[in-house]
């Protein structure tokens, strides 16, 4: 695992326990689901017991009905009682009109508690207990009478007209009451229904809003379960990332390792050269995993990395060198939440280097000798310098010597010997200089600046003006560019370029000297030397720029063979090249290159 | 007579000694010229000891140097010349058989007050030699000190 799955849904890491995921609106809409069922359990809960409460008042009117109903017949009862016995005379039938009069006081005690709370019925039932004591009390005259005189027919029709009014007041009065209780009933009924609608439609209502927030935190949940998955499909995407990288790290491995330097995920193609494997790694700590040597070497660098400190070190570790970077892992907000490793095998490269490191030691050995060689030349010139041309001079000084003093005891042989000796010590001298003029070219630091060379060419064959004497020259001398170099070796290059060409027209009558140029490649300028004189056989051309190597009998044209070296050596010095076109008795011309002088290097 | 001023010649080559001689007694410079072999003679004939100890005549005109000699070679006689401040008035000039680079940058350091590369050619070689004796020993103003004849 890479990381933590409660940071990728944003939470802090600080108080992982008692958390709560739902988010606010989630949680408001949940209240108000709760409140909405509340609410209608309170609404339902009052309906019913109205209803209940309207079920039992109906029932009592109903009863009340029925009482009223009875106490009704109850009184006709009495009536009839009492007419059976008027006609019969006989007592039993007098059984019935007690009945009827004890019934009709249980009926009104009945009727008088089922009406104890409506004030209005209780002032009904007063009177209507009063007109069924009178028209009792008419039965029980009636009754009387009868028994005292049962021949007093008049008196008799009189109570019986009395109790046929009783009768009716009291059927009045009865009536009365029944409609105020259907009343009572139809009001109840109606406020009963009323109420039922009521706890209906608070019902349904409530059932609405709780259905609403219900599903609105249902979309709600599924909208955050959806950006949870995209997260957590996030974290699998870049460990999968990760997994790809350190799987394909080139020769060597990827680790992750948290605070207690377990290692979390080991990948990488260098991984089994060392021995490891990424199960044998991950859930380990460092201790448990590695080498102690290995451990003791790096555990100060893995904490390092743990306290966001970076680190590169080299180690020795299953037969191979190796490269360990230690870096911190860092979240979002910048904390560290784990230390990477990243181990490369630079066995190669450390060989490699340790072979430069040697190659450099023997070169260094070879330039030590180089020097020592140079040296040992610079000492030898040194002293050829000084040591052979004094010999030189003192041939030459007494050869002269002698002369002067026995030129005239000496025979025509004798003197032309001794001018041979001088003119070959002579040439000897130059000889030496020349040689020596060589060797320096080549040894000397140089001056890398501009140089003009019109000017310079134009002051060489000033030079040469005594070469030139008596002699029909056409000098050509072209608009000659600015180049970089040494400014004496290239004055040296430009003698020995022109007297050459002096020397090998010199058997010309019109001799014609060119000195051109134009660009070459590279920021290079071509530069000839052409001349009309004998020219040279162009199969020789290579021997031209050597050292002692002459394409002339020394007795046709003097010279020492090293001009055009020295000129070579030069050249070449200066990053250019030489080369020579010519024939035999059609002139030669010498082409050098030079770098051209930039006014801004690159 | 021209006012001919003494010259010192360091020398080890006694055939340079000899050709140098001809040269300047065509001039009739010869018979002012004394002649040491070598660098340390050369100093002790300018510091009065050992064999000049008893010298008695003051600096020489002008020294001419050799710049290879036993001992004591002329770039060290030079040194102690341009080093010393009662002889670094004299003039110094260098005669040697070739112009190395080093030898002339490193005169020249030191104080030398001219450098001749003795030519090959003998007819050269006396003009040289000629035109050195006579600048130094007749044109040139020495410094107070040097002794006339």
């Amino acid at each position: 695992m890479i990381l933590d799955r409660a940071q990728v849904a944003g939470g802090a890491a600080d108080a992982p326990r008692k958390r709560i995921y739902l988010s606010p609106p989630v949680l408001a809409g949940f209240a108000l689901v709760l409140l909405a069922l509340v609410g209608i359990g309170l609404v339902s809960r009052r309906s019913i017991t109205t209803l209940v409460e309207t079920y039992d008042w109906v029932a009592d009117t109903h009863d009340v009905l029925a009482t009223l109903a009875a106490l009704e017949t109850e009184v006709v009862s009495g009536e009839a009682g009492k007419r059976a016995y008027l006609t019969t005379g006989l007592e039993r039938h007098l059984a019935r009109y007690e009945a009827g009069g004890s019934a009709a006081a249980e009926s009104l005690a009945r009727l008088r508690s089922l009406t104890a709370d409506n004030p209005g019925q209780r002032q009904r039932l007063d009177r209507l207990q009063a007109a069924v004591r009178s028209r009792m009390a008419n039965l029980h005259e009636s009754i009387a009478l009868h028994r005292r005189d049962p021949g007093a027919a008049a008196a008799q029709v009189a109570l019986t007209d009395q109790g046929e009014r009783l009768e009716g007041d009291l059927g009045a009065t009865i009536a009365e009451m029944s409609g105020e209780e259907r009343r009572l009933l139809a009001r109840r009924e109606g406020d009963a229904r009323a109420s039922a609608r009521r706890a209906l439609m608070v019902l349904l209502l409530g059932t609405a809003a709780a259905v609403a927030f219900l599903g609105l935190s249902a979309v709600v949940i599924d909208r955050q379960l959806r950006a949870r998955q995209r997260a957590e499909d996030a974290v699998r995407a870049s460990e999968a990332t990760y997994r790809t990288v350190a799987r394909n790290f080139p020769n060597g491995a990827l680790i992750l390792f948290d605070h207690d330097l377990r290692f979390q995920m080991a990948d990488g193609t260098g991984l089994a050269d060392t021995g490891l494997s990424p199960e044998g790694l991950v859930g380990r700590t460092m201790r448990e995993a590695l080498p102690a040597a290995i451990c003791d070497e790096l555990e100060p660098r893995y904490r390092g990395a743990l306290e966001g400190e970076a680190s590169t070190t080299e180690v020795f570790f299953a037969g191979r060198y190796r490269l360990v970077y230690l870096v911190p892992v860092r979240d979002e907000q910048g904390r560290i939440t784990a230390g990477l490793v990243m181990s490369q095998d630079v066995t190669d490269r450390h060989l490699a280097e340790e072979e430069v490191g040697r190659l450099n030691a023997e070169l260094a050995r070879g330039v030590e000798e180089l020097t020592a060689v140079n040296r040992e030349l610079e000492a030898f010139s040194y002293s050829v310098s000084h040591d052979l041309r004094a010999p030189v001079r003192h041939i030459n000084g007494f050869v002269d010597l002698l002369q002067r003093r026995a030129a005239s005891g000496l025979d025509e042989t004798a003197r032309r010997h001794l001018d041979t000796i001088a003119r070959a010590a002579r040439q000897m001298g130059q000889l030496i200089d020349d040689l020596l003029s060589f060797a320096r070219m080549g040894r000397t630091e140089m001056m890398r600046t501009r140089v003009r060379l019109a000017p310079l060419v134009a002051e060489v064959r000033t030079a040469l003006a005594e070469e030139t004497r008596g002699r029909d020259v056409a000098w050509s001398l072209d608009g000659l560019p600015d180049v970089k170099g040494d400014p004496a070796m290239l004055r040296v290059v430009a003698t020995n370029l022109l007297s050459n060409a002096l020397k090998y027209s010199r058997t010309r009558e019109h001799a014609a000297i060119e000195v051109g140029w134009r660009p070459g490649e590279d920021g290079q300028a071509v530069v000839w030397v052409r001349d009309n004189g004998v020219g040279f056989d162009m199969q020789y051309v290579d021997k031209l720029f050597g050292v002692f190597q002459r394409l002339h009998a020394a007795s046709e044209f003097e010279g020492t063979g090293i001009g055009l070296a020295t000129v070579r050596r030069i050249v070449h010095r200066h990053g250019g090249r030489t080369w020579a076109e010519g024939g035999i008795d059609q002139g030669a011309t010498i082409y050098i290159t030079l770098p051209l002088y930039q006014e801004s290097p690159a | 007579m021209t006012d001919l001023k003494r010259i010192l010649y360091a020398e080890d080559s006694a055939a340079d000694v000899e050709l140098t001689l001809a040269a300047l007694a065509e001039h009739n410079l010869a018979n002012e010229v004394d002649v040491v072999s070598d660098g340390a003679e050369a100093l002790e004939y300018l510091y009065r000891r050992g064999r000049f100890a008893g010298r008695n005549n003051g600096n020489p005109a002008v020294v001419l140097l050799d710049l290879k000699m036993p001992k004591v070679d002329g770039l060290e006689v030079l040194r102690q010349v341009k080093g010393d401040p009662q002889l670094r008035a004299v003039p110094v000039v260098i005669m040697t058989s070739s112009r190395e680079e080093r030898d002339l940058v490193e005169s020249y350091r030191l104080g030398v007050n001219a450098y001749v590369v003795k030519p090959v050619d003998f007819a050269q070689f006396v003009a040289a030699v000629k035109e050195v004796g006579m600048f130094w020993a007749v044109v040139n103003v020495p410094p107070p000190g040097s002794t006339a004849r």
